[in-house]
């Protein structure tokens, strides 16, 4: 997936779609920031007459089986969305990050020991871990950012430790040992600063990962109850889909165009950042 | 080369697409087509007990007596019906009445068909009604004699059995070789896939106007709702979920007709219950839900609020039974004087905690996630716990339960007192579900099976009625509206209280005579 | 070589068993007051504590976790009251049915169309797979999968809307699965084959009067497929997630939807049984992708 923007970029007309891809992500990420502002009514206001009532003047994008306004929901399950995926991202960067520095660096058992934990979290398919996390955490904001973070911090940490092996043996690191630099001041002084670039294009793919895995894990009953998601409104979709298309349609759509949105950015952030892309744009 | 990749694609897709016509359903005869939900197990009106094998046997079979639309019986094969002493019934048979096969029916087939219910060795669901039964005899082709040990008063209920031939009613396994006396006779019965019926042109009240009828068997609810909606579906009675109805209104090939029904629904406590026992718990309880939001909430306003077990319209409906109109302030003074302090008044802090289990019904889990929330209001903690139908319903006839919900259907005869309430009526015995044990009410119910003045009979459920609910055994919730979905274009359609098809005989195209 | 990848196998599979056996020690509070709710039978509760060897101490679960594990007993499933392993393997099936019908999926669509945009690179029909497999790795497949239901089950009236009974109601349910494994595939096979078809060795054949068709199938083809199938290998993963979602949105019987069934009933046994099981369908399948490899590639095979 990674080089298919890149690539897209070099064809005529691929940049126009780059760039709607970016528009519509940022009308999403203003959409979300400015909610209090935009949306028709409260999320949370229920009305029973309008169960599952589709788009109309008072609700542009029509209603839930509780009557809310989809229009609010999308709005406000935009902001769990960003929230969910920037604290995830975080806490999965500086985990992942600091353990990869020091396993990296240190090798030995605690690289073996990272290894093996990182080998025996990855035996897990996909969000399987996070499924299961969430599943026995209980459904709730906390417990899902938990759970994505309990696979998160792995991508960081084999990324860095990997750039880290192959930065440790560099002239201007082993001029900063002799010159008697402790480990910590090598890894937060000399190693961070070439990590920055590998690290911002992990951490917006990331980021469309999260949001997917976050919307997946609402969808299946196991985010937040108390709040609109994007994941939560699509499975009321699935089950009124007769009646209630809109409610499949929508916020599927702002999922896509999020994720969509970000991964596309990360491309993009990767042809400037990333000194490890091939001439095609295409990683191995 | 792009010719070959284009050729394996093409036949990818003309792969898929045959599979997929072939399972398109191909141009239907002109049936007229039902939706439900399950197969019945038998078409044999001896042993068939599930609810869609007892709605559809009316159109296969006629009765001695049959019961009408407010539960009274009425005499169906039978033109006269007396009883010399308060233990024989004597019934005297139509004649010229014909069987699908095109013998006469006789009293002889009558005697046969009870005959082999009532033995113990048979098997059959209504053996054990049919205990207090002596003899029956036909002492000559157009009488039948009933002879019972000692007075039954609802002995009548059980003459709408359905007659089977002589000839077919000795053998044990008639499969769909069924043959009856009704309006349709079994052309085809495939278990899963669907059940087809043919109209009987000697068919005593004359031939159906409906040619074929055919009985999808559509377990799933979208599904059925698209079958009626695109026309693979010509009638859906009680199988639409209830949020659809407003969309089935407005469209213009289909009719929605809501009527009164008499599904029952109801909380049903554990009486046994350390907690539940104290009669003030649960009529706290039952002032602590708000049925009409229930009911607007998950029902879309299909259902009527319920006082006790049997509707107005049944002549053994008490009206001025003890009633718990939504009233939670009086909810939390009840529970404060049974010694249940609310700890921290409106803070999340509980008096107590019950266990609520329902099924994994989609329905049935929202009410009860409304009614957990109606109960947090007054302090009470409750937790919902779902399970499998099987697992959920033994639990419930255990007794491993606090707190539940359930449906009676199609509830026609007050007897079924005896099997709901009786304290000898503990399941495996009977549904007494919530262990609930009351002398007084016992006598009452037992003294109702033995009068034969219906005066008498009327005030002694009336009584019961009146003990139940002051007692508090259940929480009446409502009676579930009837919901057909019916083509438009055809007219005749009549709900009956049990969901039967029975006027599916009646039912024509609009403009026919 | 093989002896290597089963010395690293072995911790990988205890370690997913671990991490399955800590599950339920991660409930907060008491599981068992989770499991059967507070206000249960005290006896029911005792029994239960003591069925899953809550009472001993963690050690001793651990061992007891792993002989149970070694023999198959995975314990008892609250809901339905039957032995876990009996209800895996009853979903079984299905999801293999899925799974490998999601896999027939994406081979179909993504190999034409891989050979399609290789051979005719930087055409229209190049950028139309370049988009679509953007698309396709993008869209959630929970939203994929509405979606394809409305257009053929709702208003085509092709297809079931959902269940499992016969033919029809796999398609659905496959191409939702399939589509994102699709996406990616064309695109590792197309970059791929123009790799591969620019190779010095290639002209070499081309020079010897090896005819274009033999040059693109047997020489190319077989060379790109490498890559591709250590993409699959790894993507297997996905497809495994995947199909628990996808399960979900087509109701489809599988171990997907029991272990959804169990993580809202509370029945954490069951949840232990399924998601060790398709953990360790997922080593397994890792393993074979692994091996495949090797036997596809000469090069590491000599």
């Amino acid at each position: 997936m990674r080089g298919i923007a890149t690539a897209l970029r070099r064809i005529p007309g691929g940049r126009v779609f780059v760039l709607a891809a970016a528009g519509c992500l940022a009308l999403l990420v203003a959409g979300a920031v400015l909610a209090p502002v935009l949306a028709p009514a409260d999320p949370q206001a229920i009305d029973l007459d309008g169960t599952l009532e589709g788009p109309s003047r008072a609700h542009p994008l029509g209603q839930d089986r509780l009557g809310r306004d989809v229009l609010a929901g999308i709005l406000y399950g935009g902001r769990v969305s960003l929230a969910v995926g920037f604290s995830v991202v975080g806490v999965s960067l500086v985990v992942g990050t600091g353990l990869g520095l020091w396993a990296g660096y240190r090798g030995g058992w605690v690289d073996e020991v990272l290894m093996r934990v990182v080998d025996i979290l990855l035996a897990f398919p996909g969000i399987l871990l996070a499924i299961a996390l969430a599943g026995v955490l209980g459904p709730s904001l906390r417990n899902l950012i938990i759970a994505l973070c309990a696979m998160g911090w792995v991508g960081f940490a084999r990324l860095v430790r990997g750039e880290v092996l192959s930065l440790r043996e560099r002239e201007f690191v082993t001029a900063a040992r002799v010159l008697g630099a402790g480990p910590v001041r090598i890894a937060l002084g000399h190693l961070l600063p070439n990590l920055v670039g590998v690290l911002a294009v992990q951490a917006t793919f990331g980021l469309a990962g999260t949001i997917l895995a976050e919307s997946t894990l609402s969808f299946l009953g196991l985010g937040p109850q108390d709040v609109p998601t994007w994941g939560g409104l699509l499975s009321q979709g699935v089950d009124y889909l007769l009646f209630a298309p809109h409610l499949a349609l929508f916020p599927g759509l702002a999922i896509l165009v999020a994720v969509l949105g970000i991964n596309v950015l990360g491309d993009v952030l990767r042809d400037r950042l990333d000194p490890r892309a091939g001439p095609s744009g295409e990683r191995p | 080369m792009g010719a070959r990749v284009a050729r394996i694609v093409s036949l990818a897709v003309a792969l898929v697409a045959a599979g997929a016509m072939g399972c398109r359903t191909g141009p239907e005869p002109a049936a007229f087509r039902v939706g439900i939900e399950s197969t019945p197990t038998t078409l044999d009106p001896r042993y068939a007990a599930g609810a869609h094998a007892v709605r559809i046997l009316p159109l296969l079979f006629h009765g001695l007596l049959k019961a009408d639309a407010s539960g009274r019986l009425v005499p169906d094969l039978a033109v006269a019906w007396e009883q010399p002493d308060e233990r024989t019934h004597v019934l005297r048979l139509r004649q010229g009445v014909r069987f699908h096969d095109g013998s006469e029916l006789t009293a002889r087939d009558v005697v046969a068909t009870y005959r082999y219910v009532a033995d113990p060795a048979h098997g059959c669901p209504a053996a054990g009604a049919l205990e207090p039964l002596r003899s029956v005899e036909a002492p000559d082709p157009y009488t039948v004699v009933f002879r019972l040990k000692r007075v039954y008063v609802s002995f009548p209920s059980l003459l709408t059995l359905g007659i089977l031939p002589q000839g077919l009613a000795n053998r044990k396994d008639l499969g769909d070789r069924v043959v009856g006396t009704g309006p349709y006779r079994l052309a085809a019965f495939r278990p899963g896939e669907e059940i087809v019926l043919e109209a009987f042109p000697e068919h005593f009240e004359g031939p159906p106007a409906l040619e074929r009828i055919r009985f999808r068997i559509i377990p799933n609810a979208t599904t059925r709702l698209l079958e009626i909606r695109s026309g693979g579906l010509d009638l859906l009675q009680n199988a639409v979920p209830p949020y659809s109805v407003r969309f089935l209104n407005r469209d213009p090939d289909l009719q929605v007709i809501v009527s009164p029904g008499t599904s029952y629904q109801y909380i049903g406590f554990n009486c046994e219950d350390p907690i539940l026992k104290d009669v003030r718990v649960r009529r706290a309880i039952a002032h602590a839900v708000d049925r009409q939001a229930l009911i607007r909430f998950a029902l879309d306003g299909l259902a009527r609020p319920a006082t006790t077990l049997f509707p107005p319209e049944h002549w053994a409906h008490n009206p001025d039974v003890p009633t718990y109109p939504y009233d939670p302030d009086r909810a939390r003074q009840l529970l404060d004087e049974a010694g249940y302090p609310d700890p921290d008044g409106p803070g999340p802090a509980v008096r107590f905690r019950l266990s609520y289990k329902t099924s994994t019904d989609k329905t049935a889990n929202e009410v009860a996630r409304v009614i957990a929330e109606q109960l947090g209001r007054v302090g009470i903690g409750v937790e919902v716990r779902s399970f499998e139908w099987g697992t959920f319903f033994s639990d419930v006839k255990r007794g491993d339960f606090q707190l539940m919900s359930l449906r009676w259907i199609g509830l026609r005869d007050p007897d079924v007192f005896h099997y709901l309430f009786h304290s000898a009526s503990v399941p495996p015995r009977g549904a007494n579900r919530g262990r609930y044990r009351n002398p007084q009410v016992d006598a009452w119910i037992d003294e109702s099976r033995r009068t034969t003045d219906p005066e008498r009979r009327r005030e002694l459920y009336f009584r019961i009625q009146e003990a139940v609910a002051r007692d508090c055994v259940y929480v009446s919730l409502w009676w579930l509206d009837n919901v057909v979905v019916l083509r438009r274009g055809y007219t005749g359609f009549e709900p009956l209280p049990g969901g039967e098809y029975t006027s599916l005989a009646r039912v024509r195209p609009e403009g026919a005579p | 070589m093989i002896r290597r990848r089963l010395v690293t196998l072995v911790p990988t599979v205890l370690g997913v068993v671990t991490l399955v056996f800590l599950l339920v020690h991660l409930v907060p509070g008491d599981p068992v007051d989770v499991m059967l709710g507070e206000t249960a039978n005290p006896a029911d509760k005792a029994a239960l504590r003591a069925e899953l060897g809550l009472d001993r101490p963690l050690a001793e679960q651990y061992l007891g976790y792993l002989a149970g594990v070694a023999r198959g007993d995975l314990g008892r499933s609250i809901l339905y009251r039957r032995p876990v392993a009996e209800l895996l393997a009853a979903r079984i099936p299905a999801t293999l049915e899925l799974s490998a019908a999601a896999l027939a999926v994406a081979l179909i669509l993504a190999v034409p169309l891989g050979v399609a945009a290789a051979r005719r690179k930087d055409t229209a029909v190049d950028r139309g797979s370049l988009v679509a497999s953007l698309l396709g790795v993008s869209i959630p497949n929970f939203w994929l999968g509405p979606l394809l239901v409305l257009a053929f089950s709702v208003h085509l009236r092709w297809f079931p809307v959902s269940g499992r009974a016969g033919w029809a109601s796999l398609v659905l349910p496959a191409v939702t699965l399939g589509t994102a494994l699709a996406a990616m595939l064309t695109r590792m096979l197309r970059s791929s084959l123009v790799e591969v078809l620019g190779a010095e060795y290639l002209t070499a054949a081309r020079a010897r009067g090896v005819g274009e068709g033999r040059v693109l199938w047997v020489h190319a083809l077989r060379n790109a497929l490498l890559p591709v199938i250590t993409v699959l290998g790894l993507q297997m993963g996905s497809l495994l997630s995947g199909a628990v979602v996808t399960e979900a949105v087509f109701s489809w019987p599988g171990l997907g939807t029991l272990l959804l069934q169990a993580i809202h009933g509370r029945d954490y046994p069951l949840v232990q049984g399924c998601v060790l099981v398709i953990s360790l369908g997922y080593v397994g399948v890792n393993l074979l992708a692994d091996w495949a490899y090797r036997w596809a590639d000469p090069r590491v095979r000599g």
